[in-house]
C-alpha cells in the first residue's frame, strides 16, 4: 500500500464513518534519559490506551490517534499519522538522543492543523483536539523552536481550539516548562510510572467526550485523575 | 356564511386574487385545487379562519381588529341603534353566544339600549336546567341564566311580555306581527324553521309598513349572520352538525394530559439531605409502604445509578448531589398522570428510603441498544442488524413518531430528543429512557443536544425556559433525518463551520431540485439523500433550509404531518412502486444517486456501479477512466498515474517517465540572443515555470550582462525585443496553429 492508497483510504473513512471525531496527538518524549523500566511502561500505557479504545464502541469510531515522538538527533517524528484505529497497528518505542521539545510540540500542531482541514473539507463535525505531552526532562533542542511552540499553543488554548494535557514523567520532569504550554491547567506529574493508569483514564475521557455533542463543554472526569496523577 | 361559493367570490371579499388567496391557504397547510369551483361549508370556515387569522395585527399586545371585523361590528352597532333586539332561547343555548356576549354588551353599553328577552324563554331555559337528563345542556342553561341574571342587573337585558302564552315561537310570530308597523325588529335565532315563518312576515301585503323585520343568527365569531333560508342545505347543515359534534366528541380526551405552561415555574431549590445512599440490598418504600428490594446495579450515569429491583420495575437511584426540593416536586407531578405505554421508561411510583427521604423512582425496564450506537454508526448497523433496509428504517421513523404523538397529546415535551435516549430492538420495538429530563408543565427540561436543538433556542441555557412544541418539531425533524442517512446531521457540510453556527445559519446543503450550494457531503450521502421520494426530500429541504416554507417555527411540520408524509413513503414501498422504478430503492448504502426513467444505464466494466450512458465511454464510467495505477517516474520520482482511460481508451503504453524527463534532457522552452552582447543563451523550461510563477518577464540580457548591468543596454534603448532566433519560425507556426485550433 503505498502513500497515495493510504491517503485515498483515509479520505474514505471521513465519507462513510458521520461519527463526530476526537482527534487526539500523544507527543512523546523517546530521548535516552526514558530508556530503561520507563520507556517498557509507556510501551504498555500506549498499548493499553489502543486495547481500552479498540474495546469501546463508541470511542471505536470516534477516536483518531496520531503519535509523534521527540528524541534522537533532535528531531521530531510523526511515528502515526491520523486515521481510522482499525487500520493502525499499536507502535512500539525506543529511547535515544535528546530532548527536542519544541519541534515535537510544533510536529503535532501541525498534524492536528491538518488534520481538522480535512474534517472541515469533507463535512465530519469534531471535538476540540486534544494534545498530551510528556516528557521526563528538561527540553534541550532550538530555543526559538520551543518559544514559538509555547506561544502556538498557549493562543490555541485560549481561543478554545485546543485541550492540552502536559504530563510529567519523573523527578527530573521540568515541570516550569510543561506549565508554560497549559495555561489553564497545572501541568500534573505522573505517580512513579503509572502510565497504565494515565491512559485508561485517557480512553475513558475520550469515550465520554464522544457520548457529548461536539462544541459542547464535556466536564472530565477530576476525580480520575488523582488516581494516577499528583502536584 | 360561505357554502358552494366560488373560491373568487371569498378572495374578491378579502382584496386578493384567486393565485394569492391558494398560495396563502397551501402556506397554512390547506390546499384548495386550482380548478376547484365548490368548497363545502366546512372549508369555507376554514378558509375564513385562515385568512383572518393572518391579517389579524398584533400591535404593542392589542390586536387590532381587521377590516372584516370591523365590518361585522359595525352591523351589530346599527341594529342596536336602530332595531329592537330579540334573543331565542337557541341563541342562547348556541356555542358561541359567549363571543357574542363580549361583542355586543360594549356597544350596548355606548349607546345605552337594551337585548329584549322574553318570559317564555326564560322558562324553557329554565325547564332545561333543572329537568334536562343532557348533563351538557343542563350546565349550558343553568350557565347562561346566571349570565342572563348578571346582564339584567346592569340593564342591558329586559324581560318583556306576559306569562299567558307557552310557546317562545308563538309569541315571537304575534309579537312580530304587532310590532312590525312601528318599529324595526330583529330575531336572533337558530332555528331555521321560526326564522323563516318570521321573514315570511315581511311578504304580508294586506298591511303595509316602512319599518323592518330582519332574523339572523350568531355566527361562528359571535357576530350576526343571515340565515341560509335555502331547503336542501338544511339536510347538509344537519349532516354537518352531526360530523361537528362527533368530532368534538372525540375530542374529549379519553386519558388526562398535563397543562401548558408558558413559563419556568419559580420556586426555590432546597437540597434534600440523605442520611445513607441506598445501594444493592437495600430495601426501599413506595408512596403506599410497599417494600421494594435493590437486588443489583444494571448502570451508572452522571446523574444516579439504575438497578434492578424485586418488582417488575427498576429503580433510579438519585446520586447525592441531584435531591433536591424541585426534582422531588417534578417526580410527583410527573406520577400525577397515568403513562401506559410499557416503551417509554416513565417514572412509575416514587421510592422513599425507610426514613422517608426522597431517593428515586421506579419505572419500566428498557430493552436495545441506543441508537446513537447501533444505527448511526455503518458499521456498526451491519453488524448489529445485517438484514436492515429502508423498509426498516421507514418503520422505525413511524414507530418512534407514534411515541412521540402519545406523550405530546397529553402536553408532555421531551426536549432532549438525541439519539443516546432512544433504544432500538427492531424497528417496530423502540424504548425511550432519560424520561425524568422531560419538559412537564413549569419544569423545563435542563438538558439538550446541540445537533437537535432548534436555531431559534441555540446558546440559551435550557434550565430557564420552556421549550415550544414549535422547538421540538425541529428535534423530531433532524431525527427522522438522521435515520434515514444513518448517523449524518442535517447541517454537516463541506467547509461547514462549527455545529451551531452551520444549524444558525440554515445553509441545508442537499439538493431539491436544482436548488443546491454545492456543498453536499461527498459520497454515500449524496446518493442516500437521492434515492428519498420527492415529497420526503421536499418536507426536509423546506424544515432545513433557510428559505423554505416550513423552516420558521410557527411552520413546522409537526409530528402528525411527519407521520402521514412517512405512512406514504411506506406505502410506496410496500406496494412496489419504488422498487419498480428503481431496484436499489430499499438499500440503505446505495452506490449510486436515483435512476431517473428517461435516461438510459449501463453497468460500469470496473467498478460495477450503474451509470448514465451519457457519463460512460467504450463501457467504462468516467470516475473509472480518470483513475489508475499509481508509480512513481523513474528518473526523477515525482508521483504519476497510468489512468484507465490511457491503458483503455487511448492504448497507450504506460510512460516510465514523467513528461519533463522524457526527452533525455532538460527541455528547452526559449532560446534567445542577449540585447547587450549578442550571445545565445538558454531559458530551461523549469526556470521558465518558476518566472511565470512569480510574474517576472523573461530576461533580455545574458547572465554575464545581467551581472555587470553595463550602461550600453540603457543607451541601446532603440531596439529592446532582443533578437530571437528561433522567433520567426515560433511566431509562424503559432500563426498556423492557431488558424487551426478549434
Amino acid at each position: 500500500m503505498n502513500e497515495y492508497e493510504l491517503m485515498v483510504l483515509r479520505q474514505k473513512d471521513l465519507i462513510s464513518n458521520p461519527t463526530a471525531r476526537v482527534p487526539v496527538c500523544l507527543c512523546l518524549d523517546i530521548s535516552s534519559s526514558m530508556s530503561g523500566s520507563a520507556i517498557d511502561e509507556l510501551n504498555k500505557g500506549v498499548q493499553m490506551f489502543y486495547d481500552a479504545i479498540r474495546n469501546d464502541e463508541t470511542a471505536l469510531y470516534a477516536a483518531e490517534i496520531s503519535i509523534v515522538t521527540f528524541g534522537g538527533n533532535f528531531e521530531a517524528t510523526c511515528l502515526q499519522d491520523f486515521s481510522n484505529i482499525e487500520r493502525q497497528e499499536t507502535p512500539v518505542l525506543s529511547a535515544e538522543g535528546m530532548t527536542p521539545l519544541g519541534e515535537g510540540v510544533e510536529l503535532a500542531l501541525d498534524l492536528l492543523e491538518r488534520r481538522k482541514q480535512e474534517y472541515r473539507d469533507k463535512g465530519v463535525d469534531y471535538y476540540q483536539p486534544w494534545l498530551v505531552l510528556m516528557t521526563d526532562g528538561a527540553p534541550n533542542g532550538n530555543q526559538r523552536t520551543l518559544d514559538y511552540a509555547i506561544t502556538n499553543t498557549v493562543n490555541l488554548v485560549k481561543s478554545k481550539k485546543l485541550t492540552v494535557f502536559p504530563i510529567g514523567i519523573g523527578p527530573y520532569a521540568d515541570m516550569e516548562i510543561l506549565g508554560e504550554f497549559s495555561p489553564d491547567r497545572s501541568p500534573l506529574r505522573l505517580q512513579g510510572l503509572k502510565f497504565k493508569e494515565f491512559f485508561a483514564w485517557l480512553s475513558n475521557s475520550i469515550s465520554r467526550t464522544s457520548m457529548s455533542t461536539p462544541g459542547e463543554e464535556v466536564k472530565l472526569d477530576i476525580d480520575g485523575v488523582k488516581g494516577w496523577g499528583s502536584l | 356564511m360561505y357554502n358552494e361559493t366560488d373560491i373568487l367570490k371569498i378572495a374578491s371579499d378579502f382584496n386578493i386574487s384567486k393565485e394569492e388567496l391558494i398560495n396563502e391557504l397551501d402556506a397554512s397547510g390547506l390546499h384548495i385545487k386550482y380548478g376547484q369551483k365548490n368548497i363545502s361549508r366546512e372549508t369555507g370556515f376554514k378558509i375564513y379562519n385562515i385568512l383572518m387569522e393572518n391579517r389579524k395585527k398584533v400591535v404593542n399586545h392589542k390586536i387590532i381588529k381587521t377590516d372584516i371585523e370591523m365590518n361585522s361590528i359595525n352591523r351589530m352597532e346599527y341594529y342596536i341603534k336602530n332595531f329592537k333586539i330579540f334573543l331565542d332561547t337557541s341563541s342562547l343555548l348556541d356555542d358561541e353566544i359567549y363571543l357574542f356576549i363580549d361583542n355586543i354588551v360594549p356597544l350596548l353599553k355606548t349607546n345605552n339600549k337594551k337585548i329584549l328577552v322574553i318570559p317564555q324563554v326564560g322558562m324553557e331555559l329554565e325547564k332545561h336546567a333543572n329537568r334536562s337528563n343532557d348533563e351538557k345542556l343542563k350546565e349550558k342553561s343553568k350557565k347562561i341564566i346566571l349570565i342572563l341574571n348578571k346582564l339584567i342587573k346592569q340593564n342591558l337585558i329586559e324581560v318583556i311580555g306576559g306569562t299567558n302564552e307557552s310557546f317562545a315561537d308563538n309569541v315571537f310570530l304575534s309579537v312580530f306581527t304587532k310590532f312590525r308597523i312601528d318599529h324595526n325588529l330583529l330575531l336572533i335565532t337558530e332555528d331555521k324553521k321560526l326564522a323563516n315563518d318570521i321573514e315570511n312576515l315581511s311578504n304580508i301585503t294586506s298591511v303595509k309598513t316602512n319599518k323592518v323585520i330582519n332574523v339572523r343568527k350568531i355566527n361562528r365569531y359571535g357576530f350576526l349572520s343571515k340565515h341560509n333560508l335555502n331547503k336542501t342545505t338544511d339536510i347538509y347543515d344537519s349532516k354537518i352538525k352531526s360530523i361537528r359534534t362527533n368530532n368534538e366528541n372525540k375530542k374529549i380526551i379519553q386519558h388526562e394530559a398535563f397543562k401548558l405552561f408558558t413559563k419556568v415555574s419559580e420556586s426555590t431549590n432546597k437540597p434534600l439531605s440523605i442520611s445513607i445512599l441506598p445501594k444493592v440490598g437495600d430495601t426501599l418504600l413506595n408512596e403506599k409502604g410497599e417494600k421494594i428490594k435493590l437486588i443489583n446495579e444494571i448502570a451508572s450515569g452522571g446523574e444516579g445509578i439504575i438497578y434492578e429491583t424485586d418488582s417488575k420495575y427498576i429503580a433510579k437511584i438519585y446520586k447525592k448531589d441531584q435531591l433536591n426540593t424541585r426534582k422531588f416536586e417534578k417526580i410527583k407531578k410527573m406520577i400525577s398522570i397515568k403513562i401506559d405505554n410499557v416503551s417509554i421508561c416513565y417514572p412509575r411510583e416514587i421510592l422513599y428510603t425507610t426514613n422517608q427521604e426522597f431517593v428515586g423512582y421506579l419505572m419500566p425496564k428498557a430493552k436495545g441498544k441506543e441508537l446513537q450506537k447501533s444505527l448511526f454508526i455503518n458499521q456498526l448497523l451491519k453488524k448489529n442488524f445485517p438484514y436492515w433496509n429502508r423498509k426498516n428504517s421507514v418503520e422505525l421513523c413511524l414507530t418512534i413518531l407514534e411515541k412521540i404523538k402519545y406523550l405530546h397529546e397529553r402536553n408532555i415535551i421531551l426536549g432532549d430528543i438525541n439519539p443516546m435516549n432512544i433504544l432500538v430492538v427492531s424497528s417496530k420495538e423502540v424504548y425511550f429512557v432519560d424520561t425524568d429530563s422531560y419538559q412537564i408543565e413549569g419544569y423545563p427540561c435542563p438538558v439538550g443536544t446541540i445537533n437537535f436543538t432548534a436555531p431559534e433556542i441555540q446558546r440559551k441555557s435550557f434550565n430557564e425556559f420552556l421549550r415550544t412544541f414549535q422547538n421540538e418539531y425541529f428535534a423530531v425533524s433532524t431525527l427522522l433525518f438522521m435515520i434515514m442517512l444513518p448517523g449524518k446531521p442535517p447541517y454537516s457540510q463541506q467547509g461547514g463551520e462549527s455545529p451551531i453556527d452551520n444549524i444558525i445559519k440554515m445553509d441545508f446543503s442537499y439538493r431539491l431540485g436544482d436548488k443546491t450550494n454545492h456543498k453536499t457531503p461527498i459520497g454515500q450521502w449524496r446518493y442516500m439523500w437521492s434515492h428519498l421520494p420527492y415529497f420526503v426530500k421536499e418536507s426536509f429541504y423546506n424544515t432545513f433550509h433557510y428559505e423554505g416554507s416550513n423552516s420558521k417555527p410557527q411552520n413546522r411540520i409537526n409530528v402528525i404531518k411527519w407521520i402521514s408524509i412517512f405512512k406514504r413513503y411506506e406505502k410506496l414501498i410496500l406496494d412496489g412502486t419504488l422498487i419498480n422504478q428503481d431496484e436499489m430503492a430499499l438499500d440503505v448504502f446505495p452506490k449510486r444517486v436515483k435512476k431517473i426513467s428517461k435516461f438510459n444505464y449501463e453497468k460500469c466494466s470496473i467498478c460495477k456501479v450503474e451509470h448514465k450512458d451519457s457519463q460512460m465511454r467504450k463501457g467504462i464510467c468516467n470516475e473509472c477512466l480518470s483513475k489508475g495505477e499509481h508509480y512513481s517516474c523513474k528518473k526523477c520520482g515525482k508521483h504519476m498515474i497510468y489512468t484507465n482511460n490511457q491503458k483503455f481508451l487511448q492504448n497507450k503504453p504506460k510512460f516510465e517517465t514523467c513528461f519533463e524527463c522524457f526527452d533525455g534532457k532538460e527541455k528547452m522552452y526559449q532560446i534567445l540572443s542577449c540585447t547587450i552582447c549578442y550571445s545565445t543563451f538558454n531559458i530551461p523550461y523549469n526556470e521558465y515555470k518558476k518566472l511565470k510563477k512569480n510574474n517576472l518577464p523573461i530576461p533580455r540580457e545574458c547572465k554575464k550582462c545581467k551581472s555587470n548591468n553595463t550602461t550600453k543596454a540603457k543607451k541601446n534603448n532603440i531596439n529592446k525585443q532582443p533578437y530571437n532566433v528561433l522567433s520567426i519560425g515560433n511566431a509562424f507556426s503559432n500563426l498556423i496553429n492557431n488558424f487551426y485550433k478549434k
